[in-house]
């Protein structure tokens, strides 16, 4: 309490507030309040100051929707390429559905040939090529990776597909199982050079080229890696492109705006499945 | 047993150790109450999460360095803190991002007049930076005193200073908007710090420390 005969200082009013029954009272204070309609009227205040801020601490601003992928993927990159934290919003850990053990490449070659022959030209396609509808079956059979040229070797060749899938959170894990058992595995087909040039592609989704590709998985802070597949789709009815790659124990999922490019990963979503 | 049933320190452990789901698991259980932190010191969802973002990733590549003589929740609040405090003050949100004329009405706005309610935010955001976080971490995020201290790395007679003065501000904003609407009320300048309880601070002349 100011011995000139001043005001409290607010600490001193709040202190009758924080404690009335408290010795630490000034009887000072106490008195200079009830003589005072100034500081009555503060006293006042900031009573109702206390309540409206505990009113106010129940509403608190939504986080961005893709708050918690951003920070998983931020997590990831900085953990430098080694296994990469979940990102399951609930705080379970997914099991990936596998189609079980690794074939023989040809092997799943030929299954994908099988499989494709039947159901063929359903909404599965590979895209990133001059030429229309060509199926993974047609595709693992009839290119030639030798025919490849140096922008195809520049970047780590992976399986660019559009199948047609409308990626959803709570159906993620199972869809990119299903992508896995679509897709042939990573490198083994590698794309043509005709493929590799970004203006071929009649979709001109710049994903669809190594060095797009390259340029994307640089920008999610995972230079050099090899896609196990990547799908140019949608999730939740917006264009993306899923990236999947094979973490070791788990499986990484990047969902990405198809302009994904260094300086901007444009990410939407990302989900490590443990497998 | 399940990294789930572990407690934040044994988390953290791990995560130094190497096991990034573990800080993954600590990420999940307190990201709810760091976010809130963030969004209601920056006042800006898109900043508060590049904030948060920043925050965590700062926490995991130095989780080594945590030497548990605070919580863990108060030393990832004390990162979070300064992860926005740093923010706001290089992209000067405060300037950037200027609240409205209207938003905090003073006693002779009669167009502000007819605004009946003062928004809380907005009159929050017309305090000083260390009032404001110190009301953030206290009342709106009720942390304890010395918690709070702990977060922002000072004494706890300087968060009850703080928080005193800016519950005293607030108020005076509200009076004079309470004012302005045409109830009597008195000014609303907020009593000076005349009393000898109330010791010098750099912060804020008349902070106690």
């Amino acid at each position: 309490m100011s011995v000139g005969g001043g005001h409290p200082a607010p600490e001193e009013l709040d202190l009758l507030l924080d404690d009335p029954g408290s010795a630490a009272r000034d009887p000072r204070v106490v008195e200079h309040v009830e003589g005072c309609e100034q500081c009555r009227a503060t006293l006042s205040g900031m009573a109702e100051v206390r309540s409206l801020l505990r009113a106010e601490a129940a509403r608190v601003p939504p986080p961005p929707a893709d708050l918690d992928a951003r920070i998983s993927a931020a997590l990831a990159t900085a953990g430098d390429g080694r296994s990469l934290p979940s990102g399951a919003p609930d705080g379970t850990v997914v099991p990936l559905r596998r189609p079980g053990p690794r074939v023989p490449r040809w092997a799943a070659v030929a299954a994908g040939l099988v499989v494709l022959a039947g159901a063929a030209l359903t909404a599965t396609q590979l895209v990133g090529q001059d030429r229309p509808v060509t199926s993974l079956a047609e595709r693992a059979g009839g290119e030639d990776s030798s025919a490849d040229g140096g922008a195809a070797e520049a970047a780590p060749a992976a399986p660019v597909v559009a199948t047609g899938t409308d990626y959803a959170p709570d159906r993620l894990p199972a869809q990119v199982a299903d992508l896995l058992e679509m897709a042939p595995q990573a490198g083994s087909l590698p794309l043509t050079a005709t493929e590799a040039r970004g203006d071929a592609a009649p979709s001109g989704e710049p994903l669809a080229t190594p060095e797009g590709l390259a340029g994307c998985l640089q920008a999610l802070g995972s230079p050099g890696a090899v896609p196990e597949a990547v799908d140019l789709a949608t999730w939740q009815g917006r264009e993306v492109a899923v990236i999947v790659l094979d973490t070791g124990d788990a499986t990484a999922v990047w969902v990405v705006q198809r302009t994904c490019a260094p300086g901007a990963d444009g990410l939407v979503h990302y989900q490590s499945l443990r497998r | 047993m399940l990294l789930e049933d572990l407690d934040d320190r044994a988390l953290l452990a791990a995560a130094a150790d190497g096991d990034h789901e573990a800080f993954s698991v600590l990420v999940r259980r307190h990201s709810g109450r760091l976010w809130a932190v963030a969004v209601r010191t920056l006042r800006d969802r898109e900043e508060a999460a590049d904030a948060l973002q920043e925050a965590l990733v700062s926490a995991y590549r130095s989780c080594g360095s945590y030497r548990g003589d605070a919580a863990v929740t108060t030393w990832l609040h004390r990162i979070v803190v300064n992860a926005c405090l740093d923010r706001a003050r290089r992209a000067q949100v405060r300037r950037t991002v200027p609240l409205p004329p209207t938003d905090v009405p003073s006693p002779r706005d009669e167009h502000a007049a007819a605004e009946a309610r003062i928004d809380v935010q907005a009159a929050l955001a017309a305090l000083p930076e260390h009032q404001r976080v110190a009301l953030v971490l206290v009342d709106l995020h009720g942390l304890g005193v010395a918690e709070a201290a702990q977060v922002l790395g000072v004494a706890e007679g300087t968060v009850k200073s703080r928080c005193a003065r800016g519950r005293a501000a607030l108020a005076g904003i509200l009076r004079a908007g309470t004012s302005a609407a045409g109830n009597p009320a008195p000014p609303a300048d907020v009593p000076p710090a005349t009393s000898s309880r109330a010791s010098t601070d750099p912060t804020e002349p008349g902070e106690t420390t």
